[in-house]
């Protein structure tokens, strides 16, 4: 369970697992409890985060009562293992990116690009079709 | 900190690099642009070897450019005239020699030699400046790299099998020879190739799901020619040429060049292997399509990245439909300001060389008007003489013969204008005299005859009021080497009289004149030894030198400790003599390795 990498949490995650490792496998209400402290959380809205999060795999829920108590998947060392990581990667992602040979560039096409691409691929597409079209026909 | 780096011995050379390297690499980006706008856009491989050999190029400018400063700074320090036969003789060069010898405007080794004092200051502070980049920018990429190592391991593992197959079949049809281990990765959302000996190919987990397997394909042949081609390697190379010249933009724009060229070549040898062009191109599009889908921001792409690898997917892609590559007006400005940083980097280290070499020429060119009062006695010498052309002029050789029959021979260089004439006779005029030559025997590549010498004894007297006594053989001498009567005023009025005329004319041979004497009064070096001011002249102690190492803070900066570093160039002292009172056969000659003048029949 521990080598595999802990998926990134969102900052409203972060927090949820921030009380989890503070308070220990609690229910819904005890961490909307604690959220509450700090910032406005609603029941649902933490319910919702829960679930999602179980869905990730950041949390594991443990059914057996009817109140469902949720335990943070990985211990926060990991867990802040795994952020600065993160931070890491990005701080160098200059460096990284420039030395991989990737299949394609970093930086992602712009929604203009990809229309003009697609207008590209369309024609070249046509054009072989007709090149295909024009063999089938020659004796 | 600054003083004690700025005389270590690589500052020169580095700096000298540094700076030429401005306008090497606008001319050397310039003539890559030049080229790639000729070629056609479809050679990749023929423009990828282009920027390759610019980005080479880059690199070994800069190292030559050293390489020469080091060389130029280790050479000959001494003069040597040139002597056609070996008579014996003390130095003659009359003529205004010297500045041509080491004033040779923008090589940077002169320049070194006679840097403006601003530029020899500059030096030390443009080295640390580049060292402290380079170490920066190596260091971040030394990091990343170590990160780029971790994934080959994190969030991996080996892809299945029926792919694995597939990435090997692929290979072989590449050509490459090396096992590639074709691994299923987490950790990125385009595949990748890390390594170069025994190269690892990432590729998404979402790609083996998410794309046609003929799509993929296409793409893990365009990875496995990186492969092939060695590029991971050449871009390791090309990373650490950035790291040396990270100050140039016209090493980066090269670069960039080089990057986009190497996926254009890859993108065609994808082609060759798939061999449908249209399924390459909608490839990529669909590698696209999925990268931005998945929306994971993973470890090689963050949030807002930089565009600074490979071309753009458009590019790409309209290149594959054969089209040309649009948003030329994009060039145009930047092309504009690189010719334009061109022309001002030239031009600035034209005059920086120009400035330096001004500085050391002025050092050598005198100006001593010549006597106006002429008033020639009877013939004093004669005997014969010969015109010859060799080495660095031509030259007259005056040889003598005494009452007692000896003969000897001196050599006088021309200055330009003398020469004989097609004539029977000519002459030359020096203040101590004239020389009247008659051309008995001439052929091509000589002419010689005899002469007579007529002192001016306007020279005498006026000699005579400055102290000196010129008696008959020292006026022919005088006038063989050059010496004007205002040369000897001059050096009266800075405090040097009363001198042996042998002793005058070395001074006149080696330049020791009055400037020379008031510059060295200037840096606060007084009442200098006669014979210590020839041998600053010969080991080339230029003001220039002497305030370098005042600005360097060298300590205890005597004349002898001044000659100690031209002559040895380091910071040990030779064992300092007793300082022994002017006399012509004391040691001091000899250490200094001069010629005796006493000894000297002719001096």
């Amino acid at each position: 369970m521990t080598t595999t990498n802990p998926p990134r949490p969102t900052d409203a995650e972060l927090a949820i697992l921030r009380v989890l490792w503070r308070r220990g496998p609690s229910t819904v209400r005890a961490v909307q409890e604690e959220l509450q402290r700090e910032n406005p959380t609603g029941y649902t809205t933490a319910l919702k985060l829960l679930q999602i999060m179980t869905e990730k795999g950041l949390v594991v829920r443990d059914e057996a009562q009817r109140a469902h108590v949720y335990a943070s998947r990985f211990p926060e060392e990991q867990m802040q293992r795994r952020l600065v990581g993160d931070l890491l990667d990005r701080a160098f992602a200059g460096s990284t990116g420039r030395l991989v040979m990737q299949a394609l560039s970093t930086r992602k096409a712009s929604r203009e690009e990809l229309a003009e691409i697609r207008q590209v691929l369309d024609e070249m597409s046509h054009r072989s079709a007709m090149e295909q079209d024009e063999e089938g026909d020659a004796p | 900190m600054i003083e004690t780096l700025a005389q270590h011995p690589a500052v020169q050379p580095v700096g000298w690099a540094l700076l030429h390297s401005l306008w090497q690499g606008c001319l050397v980006a310039l003539l890559l642009a030049a080229v790639l706008a000729l070629m056609p856009k479809q050679a990749a491989r023929g423009r990828y070897a282009a920027a390759c050999g610019a980005l080479i190029l880059l690199v070994a400018l800069p190292v030559a450019t050293a390489v020469g400063v080091v060389l130029q700074e280790g050479g000959t320090t001494a003069m040597s005239p040139p002597v056609a036969a070996p008579v014996p003789h003390g130095a003659l060069d009359p003529g205004p020699e010297g500045a041509a010898a080491d004033a040779t405007p923008a090589t940077p080794g002169s320049a070194t030699v006679l840097s403006a004092w601003s530029v020899a200051a500059l030096l030390p502070w443009l080295f640390t400046f580049w060292l402290a980049g380079v170490v920066v920018l190596g260091a971040y990429h030394l990091v990343g790299w170590q990160r780029l190592q971790r994934l080959r391991h994190q969030g991996s593992r080996p892809a299945p099998p029926d792919w694995q197959v597939t990435a090997l079949r692929l290979a072989r049809r590449l050509g490459v020879t090396r096992s590639v281990a074709l691994v299923e990765s987490t950790a990125l959302e385009v595949p990748a190739v890390i390594g170069w000996l025994r190269p690892v190919l990432l590729v998404p987990a979402s790609a083996f799901a998410g794309m046609p397997p003929q799509q993929l394909e296409a793409i893990l042949a365009h990875e496995l020619a990186h492969v092939r081609r060695w590029d991971y390697l050449v871009n390791l190379l090309q990373t650490a040429a950035e790291t040396l010249l990270f100050f140039h933009p016209a090493v980066w724009w090269v670069s960039h060049q080089a990057r986009i060229e190497r996926e254009h070549c890859c993108d065609d040898l994808a082609v060759a292997v798939c061999g449908d062009r249209t399924l390459y191109a909608h490839a990529l599009a669909g590698l696209e399509t999925l990268r931005s889908t998945t929306g994971l921001a993973t470890r090689l792409a963050p949030h807002g990245a930089m565009a600074a690898d490979g071309g753009s997917l458009l590019g790409r892609i309209r290149r594959l439909a054969g089209l040309p590559p649009h948003r030329p007006s994009r060039l145009r400005p930047r092309a504009w300001a690189t010719a334009a940083l061109t022309v001002v980097a030239v031009l600035a280290t034209a005059q920086l060389s120009l400035t330096a070499t001004e500085a050391g020429a002025a050092a050598g060119t005198e100006d001593f008007p010549a006597m106006t009062e002429v008033d020639l006695g009877p013939v004093a010498q004669s005997g014969d003489w010969s015109y010859i052309h060799q080495g660095q002029g031509p030259w007259v050789r005056i040889t003598n013969r005494t009452e007692t029959g000896a003969a000897y021979s001196s050599m006088h260089r021309l200055n330009p204008g003398e020469a004989p004439g097609p004539g029977e006779l000519w002459q030359l005029s020096h203040d101590a005299g004239r020389f009247d030559f008659t051309v008995t025997d001439r052929d091509e590549d000589s002419v010689e005859g005899t002469y007579t010498f007529r002192p001016n004894r306007a020279f005498q007297r006026e000699m005579d009021r400055l102290g000196y006594t010129v008696a008959e053989p020292d006026a022919h001498r005088l006038a063989l080497a050059g010496l004007r009567l205002s040369f000897v005023q001059g050096l009266a009025e800075v405090g040097y009289q009363d001198l042996e005329v042998k002793l005058l004319v070395k001074m006149r041979t080696h330049r020791v004149t009055p400037e020379f004497v008031k510059e060295l009064a200037a840096l606060g070096y007084r009442d200098i030894p006669v014979e210590l001011l020839i041998a600053l002249r010969v080991h080339k102690v230029t003001p220039d030198f002497i305030r370098q190492k005042q600005a360097e803070g060298v300590e205890d900066l005597t004349v002898k400790r001044l000659l100690d570093l031209r002559i040895h160039g380091s910071q040990a002292a030779l064992p300092t003599p007793t300082t022994p009172a002017f006399d012509p056969s004391s040691t001091l000659w000899q250490a200094l390795g001069l010629a005796d003048p006493a000894k000297d029949p002719t001096c």
